[in-house]
C-alpha cells in the first residue's frame, strides 16, 4: 500500500472531522428540543440525526403505531406526568420513528465499515459493501416495530391468563351484593397486571365522566384487545338493560378459561414449532462435524 | 483501490467525530434508577426461579455434571477443547433439570388444592363455616397425615390451611391468615381460593354455589396447566434427544469398538477412521469446540423455548408496582 495515499487518507480523515465539528459544535447551533416523552432508550451518537431524520417522515402508520403503543402500555400520553411503563425503549411516535432511524444507521454505517474493511482484507469484490450494509440497515429499521409486536402480543397473553383468574373473582364479589363498579374497585385494589391497569383507566374514566358508556369507549379505545371488548361490552349491555350481571359474569369467566387454555395449547405447539428447526439443524451440523470432519482431513491429508 | 482507501479515511474521520461528540455532547438517553442492580447475582436468580437449591450447591453439583458431560465428550470424539462447551453445559442441565422439579411440585400442589377446594365444598354443604372448611382440609386434606388427629405433613396442602386457621384461632382476620401463604406459595391459583374463601365469609350460608363454581374452576385451570406442563416434558426430552444424541451415538461407537479391541495394539477407531488422529490436531479440537458450543448453545436455547409460556405464575405487576415491592 501506498504510504502517501495512506497519509493522504489521514489527512482527509481529519479534514473531514474538522468540517463536521465546525458545522455541528462551533458556532453552536441551537440544540434540538426533545420532550421526555418522545425520547428512546439506547440512543448515542446520532440520535440528534435521527430525530432530525426522523422528524419529516410521513406519518400514515402513526395512527396504528400510537395503538400498538398504547395496547403494549408503553404509551406516554401528552400531559401525563411519567411513562406507564418506564423500562419501554419509547413512548411515541416520535421516539420509535426515531428510533427506526438510528438504528438503520447505525447497523447501516457499521456494515458498511465493517464489510468494507472485510472486503479490502479478504479481496471480496466492493460492491458487497453497501449490499451489506443495505440489508443491516432494513434489519435495523424493523427492530423496533419487531419489539412492539412482541410486547403488545406478551401483554395480551398476560391479559389473557390474569382474566381467567380475575373474573371468578369479580364474580364472587359481585355475588356479595356489590355492583359491577365496587367490584371493579375491590380488584384494583390490589396490584395486577395489565387487566388491572386497564380497569384502573376505566374507573378513572367513570368516575370523571359517571358514565360507564365512556369509560367502556375510552378503555377500548385504548387497548383494541378482542377479549377485553368483549368483556367490556357484555358487562355495558348488562348493565343498560338492568340485567343482573352475576350471571354474565360467570359466562364471561368461563369463556376466559377456554381462551387461556387455547392459549396453551397454541404456546406449547408455537414452541414446539420454533425449537423443531435449531434442533434438527444443531444435530445435523454436530454430526457432520464429528463424521465428516475426520473424513475430509484424511482426504485433504492425502491429496 | 487509492479512492477507496480515502473512502473508508473519510469514515474514519466521521467515527472520529462521532466519538468525539458522543463524549462532549449531553446525553439524550434516560435516566432511570438502577432499581434491579442490587438483585443480581445466582442466588436471586435462583430464587426468582424458584428453584429449591443454594447458589453453592448449584455451582457445584453444575460442575460436577459439566465435568462428567466434558469427559464424555472427550472420550467420544477425543478431543479436548470439546470438553470445554460441556463444561458450561452443565449448569443448563442442571437448571432445566431444577425446572421440571420445581413444575412437579407446583404441579402436585395445584392438584391438590382443587382436592382441598373440593373438600371445602362438601364441608359448606355441611356446616357452612368458614372454620369447618378449613378445618376440614387440615384433617382429611392432601397432606393431612395418617389420622385426622396427626399434623400435617411439612410443605402440603393441610399444612398451609393449618397454618391459616392457626392464625384465626390467634385473632387474625381472614385476610391477614392468607396473605403470608399467599406471599410464600406466590400462586394464582392459591390466590383464587383465597378471594372465594374471603367472599364466603363475607357472603355466609348462600356462598356454596360459588364455592362450587370456584372448585370447579380451579379444577379446569389445574388440568389445563397439567396439560401445559405435559407438554413442556415432552419438547424437552426431544430436546435433549436431538442435542446431545449425536454425542450419545458417538459415544457407544467408541465405548463399543474399544470394547471389541481391549488389549489390541490398534486405537479404537475402526468405525471412525483416523478420527482420533483428527480431532487431537489444532484443527480437530477447534471443530470439536464447535461441535461441543452449537451442542450446548442450541440445548440451552431450546430448553428456553420449550418452557415459554407455559409456567403457571403470578402476571408481572404493571399496576400498583411499588405497593407490590412494599
Amino acid at each position: 500500500m501506498n504510504p502517501t495515499v495512506l497519509i493522504l487518507a489521514l489527512l482527509g480523515g481529519a479534514g473531514v472531522f474538522l468540517a463536521f465539528g465546525g458545522i455541528a459544535l462551533w458556532p453552536r447551533k441551537p440544540r434540538l428540543q426533545i420532550a421526555q416523552r418522545d425520547r428512546f432508550r439506547g440512543g448515542g451518537v446520532g440520535s440528534s440525526l435521527a430525530y432530525r431524520l426522523a422528524s419529516g417522515r410521513d406519518t400514515k402508520v402513526a395512527g396504528a403505531i400510537e395503538r400498538q403503543l398504547q395496547a403494549a402500555n408503553w404509551y406516554w400520553g401528552p400531559g401525563e406526568t411519567q411513562a406507564p411503563d418506564p423500562s419501554a425503549p419509547y413512548h411515541t411516535v416520535a421516539g420509535y420513528q426515531a428510533a427506526c432511524t438510528y438504528q438503520a444507521l447505525t447497523l447501516g454505517a457499521g456494515g458498511l465499515v465493517g464489510a468494507s474493511i472485510l472486503a479490502t482484507v479478504t479481496g471480496l469484490p466492493i460492491w458487497m459493501a453497501p449490499l451489506l450494509a443495505g440489508l443491516l440497515a432494513y434489519v435495523g429499521y424493523l427492530t423496533p416495530k419487531d419489539q412492539l409486536t412482541a410486547a403488545v402480543r406478551r401483554r395480551h397473553q398476560r391479559m389473557t391468563l390474569e382474566m381467567a383468574f380475575r373474573l371468578p373473582e369479580l364474580a364472587a364479589t359481585v355475588a356479595t351484593g356489590r355492583s359491577i363498579i365496587q367490584a371493579l374497585r375491590e380488584l384494583t385494589r390490589r396490584p395486577g397486571g395489565p387487566l388491572a391497569t386497564e380497569m384502573v383507566r376505566l374507573l378513572r374514566t367513570y368516575d370523571l365522566t359517571q358514565s360507564l358508556e365512556a369509560a367502556t369507549h375510552v378503555t377500548v379505545q385504548h387497548n383494541r384487545f378482542e377479549p377485553l371488548t368483549e368483556m367490556l361490552r357484555q358487562i355495558l349491555f348488562v348493565e343498560q338493560q338492568g340485567g343482573s350481571i352475576g350471571p354474565a359474569l360467570n359466562v364471561l369467566a368461563t369463556a376466559a378459561q377456554e381462551r387461556l387454555q387455547q392459549q396453551l395449547e397454541a404456546q406449547g405447539d408455537a414452541n414446539k414449532r420454533d425449537m423443531g428447526l435449531p434442533v434438527v439443524g444443531a444435530s445435523v451440523l454436530v454430526m457432520l462435524l464429528l463424521i465428516a470432519g475426520p473424513m475430509i482431513w484424511v482426504i485433504m491429508q492425502a491429496l | 483501490m487509492q479512492t477507496y482507501i480515502l473512502g473508508l479515511a473519510l469514515l474514519g474521520g466521521l467515527g472520529v467525530f462521532g466519538t468525539f461528540y458522543g463524549l462532549t455532547a449531553p446525553p439524550l438517553r434516560l435516566r432511570r434508577a438502577q432499581t434491579d442492580a442490587l438483585e443480581a447475582g445466582l442466588q436471586v436468580r435462583l430464587q426468582r426461579a424458584q428453584l429449591p437449591i443454594t447458589a453453592t450447591q448449584f455451582l457445584l453439583r453444575g460442575g460436577l455434571i459439566g465435568a462428567a458431560m466434558a469427559a464424555a465428550a472427550y472420550i467420544a470424539s477425543g478431543s479436548i477443547a470439546a470438553g470445554i462447551p460441556f463444561l458450561i453445559g452443565g449448569y443448563a442441565a442442571l437448571w432445566a433439570h431444577l425446572e421440571d422439579q420445581r413444575n412437579r411440585e407446583l404441579t402436585r400442589y395445584h392438584r391438590n388444592l382443587a382436592t382441598a377446594m373440593n373438600l371445602i365444598v362438601n364441608a359448606w354443604r355441611i356446616i357452612p363455616t368458614l372454620s369447618g372448611a378449613l378445618e376440614a382440609v387440615v384433617r382429611y386434606g392432601p397432606g393431612s397425615g395418617d389420622s385426622p388427629d396427626d399434623e400435617p405433613q411439612e410443605n402440603s396442602v393441610a399444612a398451609d390451611f393449618n397454618q391459616i386457621l392457626r392464625a384465626l384461632r390467634t385473632g387474625a382476620s381472614l385476610r391477614s391468615a392468607l396473605q403470608p401463604v399467599a406471599d410464600r406459595r406466590q400462586s394464582p391459583i392459591f390466590d383464587g381460593l383465597a378471594i372465594a374463601l374471603l367472599t364466603a365469609e363475607e357472603q355466609g350460608a348462600t356462598a356454596g354455589e360459588m364455592l362450587e363454581r370456584q372448585a370447579q374452576l380451579t379444577r379446569q385451570q389445574v388440568q389445563a396447566f397439567d396439560r401445559a406442563l405435559n407438554r413442556q416434558r415432552t419438547a424437552r426430552s426431544e430436546v435433549r434427544n436431538g442435542t446431545l444424541g449425536p454425542w450419545a451415538i458417538l459415544l457407544f461407537v467408541r465405548l463399543t469398538s474399544s470394547l471389541t479391541l481391549m488389549g489390541g495394539p490398534m486405537p479404537a477407531d475402526t468405525m471412525i477412521p483416523d478420527s482420533r488422529m483428527f480431532f487431537a490436531t489444532p484443527v480437530g479440537n477447534l471443530v470439536g469446540f464447535v461441535a461441543g458450543a452449537i451442542t450446548i448453545g442450541m440445548y440451552t436455547l431450546s430448553m428456553r423455548i420449550a418452557a415459554r409460556g407455559l409456567r403457571l405464575e403470578r402476571v408481572p405487576t404493571e399496576h400498583g408496582r411499588e405497593e407490590a415491592k412494599a
